[in-house]
């Protein structure tokens, strides 16, 4: 069996309120959609964070496709997070243009500008943000905005794909099109996605595997069930 | 009345000539305050930006005397750069004292705990997930940086324009450096105080309606930025 894109083990990460993460052991297989189904304050963002390198572990290590990661070196952590991306629960736009917010991904890679162009172009108008693309981000709704900052983050194409409770804030209908777009966009890039949610049906909606948490631990894994 | 309303025609009309050296004396004061500015802002802004990102030890009594020198008092800073500059003191070798420079010195020591705690205030005001979502848009660390300074412009700017405010307006520091020499360190404000202790309102007058008019545009200018962050 291949190894998994990403691997977690022996993961703990304590908080001074007596809370702590722990994952014994955790691998992410390429090309599937896994979403972390708990309550709140079971876990799922540290989890995502820790995934995202935002916050480092304090014992255990992260593997990206069987090599360690080392998340103090600046570079090792940049290089990781050019494969890894995550998109927050309250997503922030930059004090630019919505066409600007969803380059500056590609921007950071340093990617051609006629490039830059035609993959932000091409993205826009997958989120149904293409009229919206020279007007300031700030003047978005709440589900535009997620869906700009789901559009920022599929446009450069990371291999995975990590999502904070990405459909909390926003209405029916904007949720239905970010489940869509994630469906079809990740489906054929083969992307792995993980995804927190705290909705039930849709974390069985959506998902090949389910990661049931409950006290900061993965006490249950489920795979869906085919109709 | 009459000595200040023949006061107010002799302004306008020196306005509008631009007669006893007017615009030379507005030239000095710009020259001298856009010097300091550009002084402070280059050891202020990375000051700021360095408070507002790292943690180090003694950094709480950074913070505070960095806003207690926001009140030092200018004739204070006058005073200190005067002892440092004149003939008997350490830097006296230099022969600055009564030149623009010397003005310049003690201009950039007032505005600069301004710039710095002002850009300080504005990094600490922006969004703290600015740094992780460019983070995890895969920026570098110099990137992460931009963008953050990016996003903090308004507040940035905001803390020029306030200080450049405090320094075009400032008396004690310009009078005891400078030496108000006419055509040399004659700036708008040491040449009010003279022109009134004169009993000549006219230029003093006219120069006011200058100082006030760019005190006021810089202060527009300050609320016009800071809007951009609300």
């Amino acid at each position: 069996m291949a190894d998994p894109i990403i691997a977690v083990e022996h993961l703990t990460h304590r908080f001074g309120s007596g809370f702590h993460l722990h994952v014994e052991h955790l691998a992410l297989s390429a090309g599937r959609t896994y979403a972390v189904y708990g309550a709140n304050g079971s876990g799922k963002t540290t989890l995502l964070n820790i995934l995202a390198l935002l916050t480092l572990p304090q014992e255990g290590r992260i593997l990206l496709e069987g090599r360690p990661v080392n998340g103090t070196d600046p570079a090792g952590g940049r290089r990781y997070r050019r494969r890894v991306t995550l998109l927050m629960q309250h997503v922030y736009l930059f004090r630019s243009t919505v066409f600007e917010n969803v380059a500056s991904g590609l921007r950071f890679r340093g990617v051609a500008k006629e490039v830059v162009e035609e993959r932000v172009t091409r993205m826009l108008e997958k989120v149904g943000l293409e009229e919206f693309a020279q007007r300031p981000a700030h003047s978005l709704s709440g589900g535009e905005a997620q869906r700009a900052g789901l559009a920022r983050a599929l446009v450069t194409e990371p291999d995975v794909l990590l999502l904070d409770e990405p459909t909390a804030s926003v209405d029916a209908d904007n949720c239905g099109q970010i489940e869509e777009i994630l469906g079809e966009t990740c489906k054929r890039r083969k992307m792995t996605v993980v995804l927190s949610t705290h909705q039930y049906d849709q974390a069985y909606r959506i998902a090949d595997e389910v990661l049931i948490m409950r006290g900061g631990r993965i006490a249950d894994i489920q795979r869906r069930r085919t109709p | 009345m009459d000595y200040l309303l023949s006061g107010f025609q002799e302004a306008v009309r020196l306005l509008w000539t631009g007669e006893s050296g007017v615009y030379a004396i507005v030239g000095v004061s710009v020259f001298v305050a856009v010097s300091a500015i550009l002084l402070a802002s280059v050891m202020g802004l990375p000051a700021g930006y360095y408070l507002a990102t790292h943690r180090f030890r003694g950094q709480r009594l950074v913070t505070t005397v960095l806003n207690t020198l926001l009140a030092m008092p200018t004739v204070v800073i006058g005073l200190f750069v005067y002892a440092m500059i004149s003939r008997r003191g350490p830097l006296g070798f230099l022969e600055l004292l009564y030149t623009p420079k010397a003005m310049i010195i003690g201009e950039t020591i007032l505005a600069l705990p301004i710039v710095a705690a002002f850009t300080l205030s504005a990094f600490r005001a922006v969004d703290s997930r600015i740094t992780e979502t460019a983070l995890t848009l895969g920026a570098t660390t110099a990137q992460t940086a931009r963008t953050l300074i990016s996003e903090a412009r308004f507040g940035i700017m905001a803390a020029v324009v306030a200080a450049f405010g405090r320094v075009i307006a400032e008396v004690g520091a310009a009078m005891m450096l400078g030496g108000n020499i006419k055509g040399s360190t004659r700036t708008m404000t040491t040449a009010i105080a003279l022109e009134s202790s004169k009993g000549e309102f006219g230029l003093a007058i006219a120069l006011g309606v200058i100082l006030l008019l760019t005190a006021f545009g810089a202060n527009i200018l300050f609320h016009w930025l800071q809007g951009f962050d609300d």
